[in-house]
């Protein structure tokens, strides 16, 4: 009878213990794989680091986040901020002229510092392989570990003084104790609790969904739409070394996505006091003045333009590029209508210029609801 | 117990099997002659020297100092002659290689292809891309997306860009000189209009390496150090560049790129180790 007693002890001794194990494994979650179709001619090689693969799951998480102002780690309406509030859809995730507190297209953080450059668009951003920011500074080579990744922008962003200013406590607590997001962590993550590499993870996830593919520039190529006379000369300066010769530094039709992610100096000074410049990333003299060319899509939508803003319209930047180039001993050869401050172009030329680039424009960018604020 | 002894010799003799078909497949005609492996450095120097990037210390045969920003091209079709006839072409299912002068993984061709040993007499190759190769958006990825060529000027890919700036001796302002060779342009006109484009020169050549003969010892590595000696190209022969008359730009001046376009077939050399 003891026997039989010691066998039952036993037993339950045991069931005890695989029943505390299995409540600290985590629980095995399969988020669903999210595909990303990649447009004609685009590039098949995407820049998503191994460690966060995109899921379904994960991209749902960082939108939800991305327009969260939680994320700022405060919760007085009047402190909040999220990525959407400076990153707005309808200027393909740039401020705009017109915001409503960013007047000119120059955001500032919370405590009131304004950011040292004028904002990129997200667009296209899964095929970025070559650094982020105008002076590609959040690159692999980038010698501090935390400074490499799209996902490592998203944190300084919510941490930077001329961002959100923020806490990784307080956003991570805030997160945490909201409904639904341990949940959604869980899914996407394993787990429910809320880390800051999750949440840098799930934000980046979301970020490389935004693909703009749809302009009628796009539709010409696929044999959809016609261009204009006006558009198809625009485009043969854009593409020609004789005409504007955009397309070395802002490809075309056989680099769509309109940027070739590399850095410029493109004539615009012949002083550099700006310490955020490629420059003071590579150390290389040649990088003096250079900043990312940025992509040309949804140009339309992304005024102020350069790195500072200094252009409030297309038309002022053609007619930079037209006749305003200033020589320094570190422009960039490819601007090779130096020694004429640019590539003259007649007033007609301009037109059809300008009306090839709106030709890039990605209407269904800006309305897409899977981009906007979920509900 | 028998059974499994024949298995298993069977089991040994399979890779040995194996073996002696993927050498015949590499087509050599004596079993005894084995094989090596070719790998290519692609070297680019000035004078002799190695090419040192965005430096003013390069002196043109007309007398113009100038400094090379960016060197990118292609060479394709490396092809190796045989003593005994034989003709071998360097390829890992692409034939293709491109080379950067930013990028050092670019400059180095580690071929998988084992190559049969022996005696071989010269080396050819294809600068830039012939009309088989040359098709638009083939490569939809960087670097060598970045070398397209407008389909207005004829499409597919640059051969080659070189990007340099220079000066005169007395001036202290430098100037843009783009040599970029591409597919070359006939215009029906006295000016550049595409509209006037009648037809297209395809302006890759055929480069055969003086001096380029070397012997593939079986189980070695044999090194060759493919070289473009970039003074040829801005001194010719046959034809010496004066960069102060030119334009900053020769993609849409056929003339300009034939001239470039011989030079170039006398920029390269070869050595091996």
């Amino acid at each position: 009878m003891n026997k039989i007693k010691g066998v039952w002890m036993l037993l339950l001794a045991a069931g005890i213990m695989v029943s505390c194990a299995k409540e600290e494994e985590p629980e095995a979650v399969s988020p669903t794989p999210y595909v990303i179709d990649i447009p004609l001619y685009f590039p098949t090689q995407l820049n998503i680091p191994s460690d966060n693969p995109m899921t379904v799951e994960g991209v749902a998480l960082g939108r939800r986040l991305f327009y969260d102002g939680r994320l700022s780690g405060r919760s007085d309406p009047d402190s909040m901020m999220s990525c959407s509030t400076c990153h707005l859809q309808e200027h393909a995730f740039e401020c705009g002229l017109n915001h409503p507190k960013y007047t000119g297209g120059h955001p500032y953080g919370l405590t009131g510092i304004s950011t040292p450059h004028t904002m990129m668009p997200f667009i296209n951003l899964v095929w970025t392989n070559t650094g982020y920011l105008w002076n590609g500074l959040v690159e692999p080579s980038n010698t501090d570990p935390s400074k490499r990744q799209l996902e490592d922008l998203v944190w300084m962003g919510i941490m930077a003084p001329h961002e959100m200013a923020g806490d990784t406590n307080r956003t991570k607590a805030l997160i945490q104790a909201t409904p639904g997001y341990p949940e959604m962590f869980k899914k996407a993550f394993g787990s429910e609790v809320v880390t800051a590499k999750n949440m840098g993870r799930a934000i980046a996830q979301f970020i490389r969904t935004l693909i703009s593919a749809n302009s009628k520039f796009d539709r010409y190529l696929k044999g959809e739409a016609q261009l204009t006379p006006s558009e198809l000369n625009g485009y043969v300066l854009f593409m020609t070394e004789e005409g504007a010769d955009c397309f070395h530094c802002h490809g075309g039709e056989g680099n769509p996505l309109f940027t070739t992610n590399l850095y410029y100096n493109n004539g615009k000074d012949d002083v550099f006091t700006d310490t955020r410049d490629r420059y003071h990333v590579t150390l290389q003299e040649q990088d003096i003045g250079a900043y990312k060319a940025p992509t040309l899509r949804n140009l339309a939508f992304t005024a102020p333009y350069m790195h500072d803003g200094r252009f409030v319209t297309i038309d002022e930047v053609i007619n930079f590029y037209s006749s305003g180039l200033v020589y320094s001993p570190y422009v960039n050869p490819l601007m090779h209508h130096i020694s004429t401050n640019g590539n003259q172009l007649t007033p007609s030329e301009k037109v059809d210029l300008k009306a090839f680039l709106l030709t890039l424009t990605d209407s269904s960018f800006i309305t897409n609801p899977a981009f906007g604020a979920p509900e | 117990m028998k059974n499994n002894r024949h298995f298993g010799a069977a089991l040994l003799l399979l890779p040995a099997l194996l073996l002696m078909l993927a050498c015949e497949k590499n087509g050599n005609d004596d079993p005894d002659a084995g094989s090596g492996v070719v790998s290519i450095r692609f070297v680019n120097r000035v004078t002799s020297q190695p090419l040192v990037l965005d430096t003013l210390q390069y002196v043109t045969q007309s007398g113009q100092s100038y400094k090379i920003t960016d060197l990118q091209y292609f060479i394709s079709k490396i092809t190796l002659y045989r003593h005994d006839g034989g003709v071998v072409i360097l390829s890992d299912g692409d034939s293709i290689r491109y080379v950067d002068a930013r990028l050092p993984e670019t400059q180095a061709w580690d071929s998988a292809a084992v190559i049969e040993a022996g005696e071989y007499d010269s080396v050819a190759f294809i600068f830039g891309l012939d009309e088989s190769q040359n098709i638009s958006y083939r490569f939809p990825n960087p670097p060598e997306r970045d070398m397209f060529w407008p389909e207005v000027l004829g499409g597919g890919y640059h051969h080659m860009k070189l990007n340099s700036m220079w000066k005169s001796c007395c001036t202290n302002l430098e100037s843009p000189f783009m040599m970029h060779l591409g597919t070359g342009q006939i215009y029906s006109g006295q000016t550049h209009s595409t509209d006037s484009i009648i037809g297209f020169v395809p302006n890759w050549f055929r480069v055969s390496l003086p001096a380029s003969s070397f012997t593939l010892q079986r189980d070695s590595v044999i090194t060759l150090r493919l070289m473009m000696n970039i003074e040829y190209w801005f001194n010719g022969p046959p034809n010496i560049l004066d960069l102060s008359s030119l334009p900053q730009g020769i993609m849409q001046n056929q003339e300009l790129m034939a001239k470039v376009r011989d030079n170039g077939k006398n920029a390269f050399s070869m050595s091996h180790e």
